[in-house]
């Protein structure tokens, strides 16, 4: 289809139809993109899901953020000390910092912000992390100074700034107090970020624009913070549901930029006009074993389970070959990725069989509970159904609709096996924090394990930190409460005039990154 | 007719009531914890799974719940939706707008198709017009709506590039742009309309015109398209005024298929969205409101059954 006919053809039928010239044009510097469901609000930290939040990233920043090796990097914070006591952040400012109703930012609007989020009167899940129920305990959040701000906590705390830039919260959004009405109820975000909210048509679309008197860091991007040097006027993200409309309306050139599937990818990646990228994310599928299942709770029927699947296999399969196994839970991207975390129990189908009967298995059926939500998590499972079956055990599968999984998963009962996904965890310490703990939820109870993990939340040291991981590693491949497949390949096809798309390992867009060719 | 219209009304109350009981008890008994969904699952700490609760209402006993939604209802009051804050009723409308532009306009279209070629593919039975018209209908009925839908959008978005793929502008908004968005949408419901209802007109014409007033109308020396509009519409079109009052009510209630493949926000994605989040007071309320689609529609059919056939009374 050539662009001329793109144009007059819809010209000729509405004049047939009488109707004008109704298709819009593409605006200059407009990037469309897709969204499988609409976004949930516009107030950061409170109305939010995971579509949401990469809305609020452009609009929204913290003190603090994530940098592309999942470090924590100063944002709007020019830099921040930490007392000796470990108990104490100093956060001074960056000067010069404007919301996008042109005010400057001060320590005040970030101590409303903080109070907003993380104070006794906030609506959002975020203050929990911060008022000592998980671990973290605020006593003090105060600007001392115009551009000092000060936090104080109970105890020390290592993951207490990887806590602070979670995505969920918005890197505890710094917002101007006026994004709030008179009464207190919530207006429009005023934020910092490099765009501004723009229309939104519940349902439709949701655009943002260029915010022009932007402050960017100086430099390259990283992660989510580095500099931020927009350049594309409006992001328009269109509401689909389905991927299959996403795609075709990307090849129509109604879409620039949208996730795709491995086998989009592999369709699209050498078709002319069109642009595949294919990262390794944090997001870690799995399959969690429980391990309070009469069955599970025998350790060498879940050796056996974990030698009879192979990783490479299903990673490659569902990935259409783009993807690898990295069965840990600490993503390779981590500073925490080691030789240590590349080990794993070997497929090997004969040690299997050998386990089995070393634990007396006699056949019993093993259900392996999945569903059929987008993410590949049926697939995974009929995978390894098949090869848990090649092993000679009894494996069944149980498709259920998601809400009755995350039941199962939540309540840490239901399921015998599941296949499972989890969202990032940008510190090492997470990674395994995410399933190790004595809430029911936990495929990993082992109070060990769980000292071991309360240690790595802890401690600064990052060899200290390392030596810690290692060990919780060499515990997660002996007692196998869960088995590691790899870490999510994400796909994105674009329109070969977007330029300057890269994906990270967190997964969420950067559209300031982005550029229109032509 | 007034009369009659009123106390069908009046008759929907208890049912009404019963479709209430209903909705409330099957979406509680939906498995899956709201709270739970919006948090994401990676929740421990039973307060902040308690403080979603309390928001959205849940941390009431179930017969409370349904007693405050119920005082709510006959306030008008459908509540707020639990995923976006929105009004529910003022969400349900707007969502209703959509869907039932493209379903009017579907429909419309698919009477204009269909009931000419009924009557053509009867009155020249058993003629090869005839067996195209049933091969036609035949080969879209076995056809998926989605498979349909997604066709359209490659053929004409991806492949011809003349409309648009994704998107939905309001016909109040932009007459001719909204235009263009909803060729796409009415032609992939009007085709399996077309098919339904082409063949409930041809069955019905057949039969018509075995009858002896028909070949007395023809006796008398009327042109056959005379017979044809005059007597045998009429008295074909009754029945398939059964089947065009079933398929409108059912595509008003939201013809969740055709608004997922060409991204209209109606009602019936409105429904599956809030089934998948547990999005209650709008699914109650979109249950609630189907069910009035169903009562009114059947209500409007029932008046209309009058104007075809004059054997019914509307007492």
């Amino acid at each position: 289809m050539t662009q001329t006919s793109r144009v007059l053809a819809p010209a000729v039928l509405a004049a047939v139809l009488g109707l004008g010239s109704v298709l819009p044009a593409l605006a200059d510097g407009m990037v469309r993109l897709a969204l499988n469901a609409d976004i949930r609000g516009t107030n950061p930290g409170v109305t939010r899901d995971g579509n949401t939040d990469q809305v609020h990233g452009h609009i929204i920043e913290g003190l603090v953020t994530y940098g592309s090796d999942f470090s924590i990097i100063p944002m709007l914070a020019e830099g921040y000390e930490i007392s000796d006591d470990g108990r104490t952040y100093t956060f001074n400012l960056r000067k010069g910092v404007k919301f996008h109703n042109g005010a400057e930012m001060t320590a005040k609007d970030v101590e409303w912000s903080w109070n907003r989020l993380a104070g006794e009167e906030s609506e959002s899940h975020c203050k929990n992390f911060f008022n000592g129920q998980n671990n973290i305990e605020v006593t003090s959040a105060k600007s001392t100074d115009e551009h000092t701000f000060v936090i104080t906590l109970a105890e020390p705390y290592a993951v207490f700034l990887a806590t602070m830039a979670r995505f969920d919260c918005g890197s505890m959004a710094v917002l101007h107090p006026d994004s709030v009405n008179a009464d207190g109820s919530w207006n429009a975000p005023i934020g910092t970020g490099p765009y501004m909210m723009g229309d939104h048509a519940p349902g439709r679309y949701v655009e943002l624009n260029r915010f022009a008197d932007y402050t960017s860091r100086e430099g390259a991007a990283n992660g989510y913070g580095g500099g931020k040097h927009a350049t594309v006027d409006t992001l328009r993200w269109e509401v689909v549901g389905e991927g299959a409309v996403s795609k075709t309306a990307l090849q129509a050139g109604d879409l620039d930029l949208v996730d795709i599937d491995a086998m989009t990818a592999a369709e699209l990646k050498d078709k002319p006009g069109f642009k595949v990228d294919a990262t390794e994310s944090a997001v870690w599928d799995t399959y969690l074993l429980n391990s309070s299942d009469p069955l599970l709770s025998d350790v060498q029927v879940r050796r056996a389970i974990a030698h009879a699947i192979d990783p490479q296999r299903i990673m490659a399969a569902i990935t259409e070959g783009f993807g690898n196994a990295s069965p840990s839970p600490v993503p390779p991207m981590s500073v925490s990725y080691t030789g240590v975390q590349a080990q794993y129990p070997e497929y090997n189908v004969a040690k299997a069989k050998q386990l089995l009967a070393e634990a007396g298995y006699n056949g019993e059926e093993i259900t392996i509970l999945a569903t059929r939500r987008n993410g590949a998590y049926y697939e995974r499972a009929l995978m390894a159904q098949a090869m848990m079956m090649d092993a000679g055990m009894n494996a069944k599968l149980k498709v259920v609709e998601w809400g009755s999984q995350l039941e199962a998963y939540r309540n840490g009962s239901g399921y015998q096996m599941q296949s499972f996904t989890f969202s990032p965890r940008l510190h090492a310490g997470l990674s395994f924090e995410m399933f190790t703990g004595g809430a029911q939820r936990k495929a990993w109870k082992s109070p060990p394990a769980v000292d071991l993990v309360n240690e790595a939340l802890r401690v600064s040291d990052p060899a200290e930190l390392q030596a810690i991981i290692d060990k919780l590693h060499q515990g997660f491949m002996e007692e196998v409460p869960a088995i590691g497949l790899g870490h999510r390949t994400l796909f994105t096809g674009m329109s070969d005039k977007v330029e300057g798309f890269e994906n990270w390992g967190a997964g969420l867009l950067r559209g300031w990154m982005l550029k229109v060719n032509g | 007719m007034l009369i009659f219209v009123l106390k069908r009304l009046l008759m929907s109350v208890p049912t009404f009531a019963i479709v209430a009981v209903i909705i409330f008890t099957l979406v509680r008994a939906l498995p899956g914890d709201p709270a739970l969904m919006m948090l994401g699952g990676n929740i421990d700490d039973e307060a902040t799974l308690a403080q979603m609760r309390a928001q959205l209402g849940l941390d009431q006993p179930v017969p409370l719940q349904f007693l405050s939604w119920l005082r709510e209802v006959f306030s008008g009051n459908l509540g707020t939706s639990i995923l976006t804050g929105q009004e529910v009723s003022a969400l349900l409308l707007q969502r209703f707008s959509v869907t039932a532009t493209v379903v009017l306009l579907a429909m419309a279209a698919a009477l204009l198709v269909s009931v000419p070629a009924g009557l053509l593919a009867a009155h020249r039975h058993n003629s090869r017009t005839d067996y195209a018209i049933v091969l036609l209908t035949i080969l879209k009925l076995s056809m998926p709506s989605f498979w349909v839908g997604l066709m359209l959008l490659v053929l004409f978005g991806a492949l011809l590039g003349w409309l648009p793929t994704v998107g939905f502008v309001s016909l109040s908004d932009d007459l001719g742009r909204g235009m263009m968005y909803l060729i796409l949408p009415v032609t992939s419901l009007a085709l399996s309309e077309i098919a339904v209802l082409t063949r409930m007109m041809r069955a019905g014409s057949l039969e018509v015109m075995g009858k002896d007033y028909i070949t007395h109308a023809r006796a008398k020396g009327l042109p056959e398209r005379q017979v044809l509009w005059r007597h045998v519409f009429p008295n074909a079109f009754a029945p398939a005024l059964t089947m065009v009052g079933i398929m409108l009510a059912g595509l008003l209630a939201g013809a969740a298929v055709t608004e997922t493949v060409f991204t209209l926000p109606g009602l019936g994605k409105l429904l599956v969205d809030s089934i998948y989040a547990r999005d209650y007071p709008v699914l109650q309320g979109a249950l609630l409101f189907i069910a009035a689609v169903y009562v009114l529609t059947n209500l409007a059919i029932d008046i209309a059954y009058s104007f075809f056939d004059p054997k019914v009374r509307l007492t």
